[in-house]
């Protein structure tokens, strides 16, 4: 028998909305204007939003992967305005955390946000609903030339950078919700580092949705020049309310000759939460691209961190890790284009299935002809903890040249071993501890990559969702 | 070697684009004509990306001298064929032409 307790989420907690904030419920040319109008944003913006938004209405949806069909794209707010501080009027972007609204800020406090960017972080952005509310990066590095900003200040600010590099790595036709997210993006980090410059404490990014039946679609921009290095880690909540939300992101990375770039997901959306992300970067020569992908929470996710591989010599990898708990469908993977001679790629999956959680690893890897003496790695593990949970994996290998080209290809599937259960309760450990154990060992390849902070963080969440578990 | 293709006035009667499947010796070429900012634009017709035909699956943008591939979204300049954005890092090819003082349009080949 399952015994499963409903599992605590200790950032279900929200804040009353603003009425006024929610002025249009649907996505149409009249949501995308108004959008485009309060941002004040430059003519060519607006119509790259309008086009996203006719591509958006043509493609239809995936017909694979979690089930979708639940979601109503009428029944959505595209764009909702964060509360105004009383005392600083709107601000959209506030130089000091006591700008930031009082409600707002209570709840990233109750998040330890502005605590872990006094100790362990080179700079800190924090998104609520669809606006940036606080940003600020260590004078350190700013001195350096690094640039961290939400994503629609830099549009203004920095617009000759923004619109060279903007939607050249996810175009919006690169599929539905990379087309709906390119109509009514809002938010998101923007970074870039100059050449040689390396920012050696990472930069954070925390997402919060807070009002009901809310879209989240923030767009993030990374632009690593040449030999430099920078580590990005996201985090995301949302209240639990009956009425689904959807979260569809971008993240576009492009990694230049000798960079390297870290980028470090904790998700942990409730469990009302659709999270469709496209996140994609470009590996030029020599350069290194790190994926590290924590899922925890949302309803449904699908998410598949790529790398394109386009110069000589460049590596990605992407380690993942996917928990589904009750009612969840977590379909996540990696996908690793190689195009260039002697690229290298790792993919590393593990995935629990809880209850009667399902988790999916899909994963892409190509090799196209020009890419000789290129190799790869794949491994995908999976650990079910009950007789009704599923693990699906759907690994798709395409070599287009075999001049020396080395693929690997690992899967295994594991139910939880009832004999390692008794004995570690026999040494005095209570079976939800055991269990604890034998999952944080599971995944503890990939917990090791994560800053220590993170990592205790992960193995909390992980053991949160774990009690009352035994199956 | 100059194989004659059509006119100019046939290529902007059918909308200023045409697909053509040309015998250059005992090569075959699945080639796309366009008419864009005043040039003949000769090309294969194929994606670069996934091989996907370019014929009624690209759009052009005169403004931008550019044609995207619709499934994919991947760009390419029409002069010199070099990709616009980061979906491949392939070129399109494009041919050269001739057009002679009838206004006949010849496909170059070297």
């Amino acid at each position: 028998m399952n015994i499963i307790k409903k599992r605590k989420y200790k950032f279900g907690f929200s804040n009353p909305e603003n009425p006024n904030a929610k002025k249009y419920k649907g996505l149409n040319s009249e949501v995308v204007n108004y959008i485009s109008d309060t941002k004040n944003e430059p003519d060519w913006m607006r119509e790259f939003r309008l086009n996203s938004l006719k591509i958006f209405n043509s493609l239809p949806m995936p017909n694979w992967g979690a089930d979708l069909s639940k979601i109503d794209f009428k029944d959505i707010y595209y764009y909702i305005m964060p509360n105004k501080n009383n005392n600083t009027g709107t601000k959209a972007n506030p130089a000091t955390w006591d700008d930031v609204d009082e409600n707002i800020k209570n709840t990233f406090e109750k998040l330890g946000i502005p605590e872990a960017e006094r100790k362990y972080l080179a700079g800190v952005e924090a998104q609520y609903d669809s606006e940036s509310i606080y940003t600020s990066i260590k004078s350190k590095w700013a001195e350096q030339g690094v640039i961290f900003l939400p994503t629609d200040i830099a549009l203004k600010e920095y617009p000759e950078i923004f619109k060279k590099y903007f939607s050249t790595i996810i175009p919006p036709r690169d599929n539905k919700f990379a087309a709906l997210n390119s109509a009514v993006w809002s938010g998101g980090s923007f970074i870039y580092v100059p050449k040689n410059v390396h920012v050696d404490i990472p930069l954070q990014a925390y997402f919060r949705i807070n009002a009901k039946s809310m879209g989240q679609f923030e767009r993030t921009l990374i632009i690593a020049d040449e030999g430099s290095s920078v580590g990005y880690v996201e985090g995301c909540t949302a209240p639990i309310y009956d009425n689904y939300s959807l979260h569809s992101a971008v993240v576009e990375i492009l990694v230049e000759k000798n960079a390297r770039v870290r980028y470090t997901t904790i998700q942990n959306w409730s469990r009302n939460v659709y999270n469709l992300v496209t996140k994609r970067a470009i590996a030029m020569e020599n350069a290194r691209m790190e994926w590290i992908d924590g899922n925890l929470g949302s309803y449904k996710t699908m998410k598949y961190p790529s790398v394109y591989l386009m110069g000589n010599g460049a590596s990605g990898e992407v380690l993942s890790i996917a928990f589904a708990g009750n009612g969840q469908h977590i379909d996540s993977g990696a996908k690793m284009i190689h195009m260039a001679p002697c690229t290298t790629s790792v993919i590393t999956s593990k995935s629990i299935s809880q209850g009667n959680g399902r988790s999916s690893y899909r994963g892409y890897v190509k090799v196209t002809p020009d890419a000789v003496n290129s190799k790869v790695n794949v491994k995908c593990d999976a650990l079910l903890l009950s007789k009704v949970s599923r693990t699906d994996t759907y690994p798709l290998m395409n070599i287009e040249e075999n001049q020396n080209i080395h693929v690997q290809h690992e899967a295994s599937i594991a139910k939880i071993d009832k004999d390692q259960l008794l004995y570690l309760q026999s040494r005095g450990l209570s079976e939800d501890e055991s269990l604890s154990l034998i999952v944080n060992g599971f995944i503890e390849p990939i917990v090791k990559e994560l800053p220590l902070e993170y990592a205790i963080e992960l193995n909390k969440l992980i053991n949160l969702q774990l009690e009352g578990s035994v199956g | 070697m100059n194989i004659k293709l059509c006119s100019i006035d046939d290529l902007k009667k059918s909308n200023s684009i045409k697909e053509l499947s040309v015998s250059a010796g005992e090569e075959t070429l699945e080639l796309l004509m366009i008419y864009s900012n005043g040039n003949i634009i000769i090309m294969e017709n194929s994606c670069p990306h996934e091989k996907i035909p370019l014929y009624e699956n690209s759009v052009i943008a005169e403004e931008d001298n550019s044609i995207e591939c619709v499934n994919h979204g991947a760009k390419f300049n029409l002069t010199s064929g070099a990709p616009l954005n980061f979906v491949t890092n392939r070129k399109l090819k494009l041919y050269k032409n001739y057009i002679d003082e009838y206004g006949n349009i010849y496909l170059t080949i070297l």
